[in-house]
């Protein structure tokens, strides 16, 4: 089992009044590649910033790779973060004045798996996997394109050899030809090294890409979510 | 990691940190400064002179007669007579005295007339007497004495040539051009403002001054006796006689004169600076606070800019604690900057101004900045600053766990 959630609930201590999160019971296998999709606002990013140990539920039991977040410590959960999961955002993926490079060394630094010394190799094969230009990789990430900032971004979430990966919206900021490349690339990498995805958007139309398609009304119960704006 | 991080995110910001870097320098700059001439002056004034028991001049403000005397600094306003001098080192309790007479000057270097007692009772420093780094004493009426100083500066040798001007400014209209002197002997540099003097005898001076032309076959001490001198120094024979003498002086009825204890008049005239100092001190402290604070908003106000990067680094799994040591290290950084650069502007500006303040005030200050007071100062300095880095740092840590990955 990849994910587990039991009687999650969540709310943010600025709004305690106002629960975000209402989960009875929901659970991801390991290998599946599931797409979550939901309108702005309901809770979606919450949920993955709960499933990557940045959030920590208010009860409940969360199981993530065989290991319950919700009984770690912040420190640990870090670790366990850096170490274990791949992770895309919808926009800032990367530090700006970073080139592609050093970014994935630093999520490196942080995971502390691979050894050091097939490091170069190991991003190397990484960006060529994803048809990033050599002559790209040594400039700072912000004068390069949103299609090419978040393919990095996709190698820096690998270079820690992830068992699980969550994307959140990573193609919104992508017109139509740039999310086809993104994400036929994307799926691609998945497979080949075989990880458990979880990517969550209100574009129905990447579902063609999932073998198991969900709404994220139906796993949260929490019908008092207001809509963001 | 963490360093490479951290400057390549100061580059990323380097207007608003250059900005910061340049207020922080001004301000340690300022501050440094003012503890180093603050310390250098004293020292110096307090090595000026040393060994004498009373300086005597025309009455005037005990410190004006201090600076003129033996700084100089200002002019004198008034001579005394030859005659005064006499009666009062006719005096057994005094052991020797000094004449001096001064108002003439060589290429904006102050001539002082004397006699050949200078060389061999003027003191400074530790109670170190003059030495001639060559030549010997005047004997002559046109022999001078040069300053090791003078010597460098304008290039002169034993032996050489030069004209004695009367007034002190650097370019003297009244140049006595027929009575060139000869350079009799160079003084070894003692860091004071001897270095900076030229010295004759009183006769020369006397000569200088002379209206109709000069035959050298007079060429004797003797022929011409002086009117006036400037101030004279006394050495007694017991120091228990210093203050008898000094009111004796002080009521000798033929001429108004003023005698003063050169320590005495010292520690008034750091009495007069404390103020001075005080509020120097008070300024560039209160510059240093608006500095720091400057500082400490940028950074706070680049960890709301860059919230999204903090976000971020948190989600590849940077510890807080990562964020408190990055954010620390970019102040640290500033401050160090500043602290160095600062150091290296006063080291700089002390070198290329040391010759200008040593013979237009005669303070002679040291390019070496590493005194106990600055190093205080310093090692406060980065306290302050391990503090100051503090603020932010903690804001940042405090901003980082409150964490969500929305938009
Ligand atoms: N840091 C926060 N503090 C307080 N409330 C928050 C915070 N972040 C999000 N919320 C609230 O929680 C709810 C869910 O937000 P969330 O970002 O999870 O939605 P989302 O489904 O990811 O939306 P979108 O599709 O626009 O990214 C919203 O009502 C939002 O206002
Ligand atoms: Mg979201």
């Amino acid at each position: 089992m990849a994910i587990n959630l039991s009687n999650v609930h969540f709310s943010y201590p600025e709004h305690p009044k106002s629960p975000v999160l209402n989960i009875q019971s929901w659970s991801l296998t390991k290998g599946e590649h599931a797409f979550i999709y939901g309108p702005s606002g309901c809770g979606k990013s919450t949920l993955l910033s709960i499933l990557n140990g940045l959030l920590c539920s208010n009860e409940g039991n969360v199981t993530v790779l065989d290991q319950r977040l919700d009984k770690m410590s912040r420190r640990q959960r870090d670790a366990f973060r850096a170490k274990h999961i791949g992770y895309v955002f919808q926009q800032f993926n990367l530090i700006p004045y970073l080139n592609a490079i050093d970014n994935i060394r630093l999520a490196h630094y942080f995971g502390k798996s691979v050894s050091t010394s097939s490091l170069n190799k190991e991003i190397t094969a990484l960006l060529t996997t994803l048809n990033m230009p050599e002559k790209d990789w040594k400039k700072p990430v912000r004068t390069l394109s949103i299609g090419q900032q978040q393919r990095i971004a996709i190698t820096r979430a690998l270079i820690n050899k992830p068992t699980l990966f969550i994307a959140d919206e990573p193609t919104s900021s992508l017109d139509k030809g740039n999310t086809d490349s993104f994400m036929a690339l994307l799926m691609s990498v998945i497979k080949k090294y075989g990880i458990t995805l979880l990517f969550v958007s209100h574009d129905m139309s990447l579902s063609q890409y999932f073998n198991r398609v969900e709404s994220f009304t139906d796993i949260n119960s929490e019908e008092a979510f207001q809509y963001a704006n | 990691m963490l360093i490479n991080i951290a400057m390549k995110s100061l580059r990323d910001r380097k207007g608003s940190v250059a900005l910061s870097i340049m207020a922080m320098t001004i301000s340690v700059f300022v501050l440094l400064s003012v503890e180093h001439i603050r310390h250098q002056t004293k020292e110096n004034f307090a090595n000026t002179v040393s060994g004498v028991d009373l300086i005597v001049g025309a009455r005037t403000g005990s410190l004006n007669l201090l600076l003129y005397s033996v700084f100089k600094i200002g002019s004198p306003t008034n001579n005394i007579s030859w005659q005064s001098f006499n009666t009062i080192t006719a005096n057994p309790k005094v052991k020797w005295a000094i004449p001096l007479s001064l108002g003439d000057s060589h290429k904006g270097y102050r001539v002082l007339g004397t006699t050949k007692q200078y060389f061999e009772h003027f003191s400074y420093g530790k109670k170190h007497r003059l030495a001639f780094k060559q030549g010997k004493a005047f004997t002559g009426i046109f022999d001078v004495v040069l300053g090791a100083q003078v010597a460098k500066k304008l290039g002169y040798q034993l032996g050489d040539q030069l004209i004695l001007a009367h007034g002190i400014a650097k370019t003297s209209f009244s140049l006595h051009n027929d009575n060139p002197f000869k350079v009799t002997g160079i003084l070894a540099p003692i860091g004071t403002p001897v270095d900076h003097t030229l010295h004759v005898s009183l006769q020369s001076i006397e000569a200088i001054h002379h209206d109709g032309k000069f035959t050298p076959l007079s060429n004797a001490l003797e022929h011409l006796q002086p009117k006036s001198i400037t101030a004279f120094m006394i050495g007694l024979h017991s120091k228990i006689t210093t203050f008898k003498m000094q009111r004796e002086i002080n009521y000798y009825t033929p001429e108004p004169l003023l005698a003063i204890m050169p320590g005495v008049a010292l520690s008034e005239l750091w009495q007069t600076m404390k103020i001075l100092e005080n509020t120097l001190i008070l300024v560039s402290i209160l510059v240093l606070i608006s500095a720091s604070l400057g500082i400490c908003a940028m950074l706070l106000s680049s960890i709301r800019e860059r919230n999204k990067e903090i976000q971020l680094l948190r989600g590849i799994g940077a510890s807080p604690f990562f964020l408190f040591r990055l954010i620390a290290l970019e102040a640290l950084f500033i401050l160090a900057m500043s602290i160095v650069l600062s150091t290296g502007i006063l080291v700089t500006i002390l070198v290329l101004t040391q010759d200008y303040l040593a013979s237009s005030f005669g303070v002679q200050v040291s390019t070496n900045i590493v005194s106990l007071g600055n190093l205080y100062l310093v090692s406060s300095l980065l306290s302050t600053s391990v503090i100051i880095a503090m603020f932010p740092s903690i804001f940042g840590f405090i901003e980082s766990k409150k964490n969500t990955l929305s938009e």
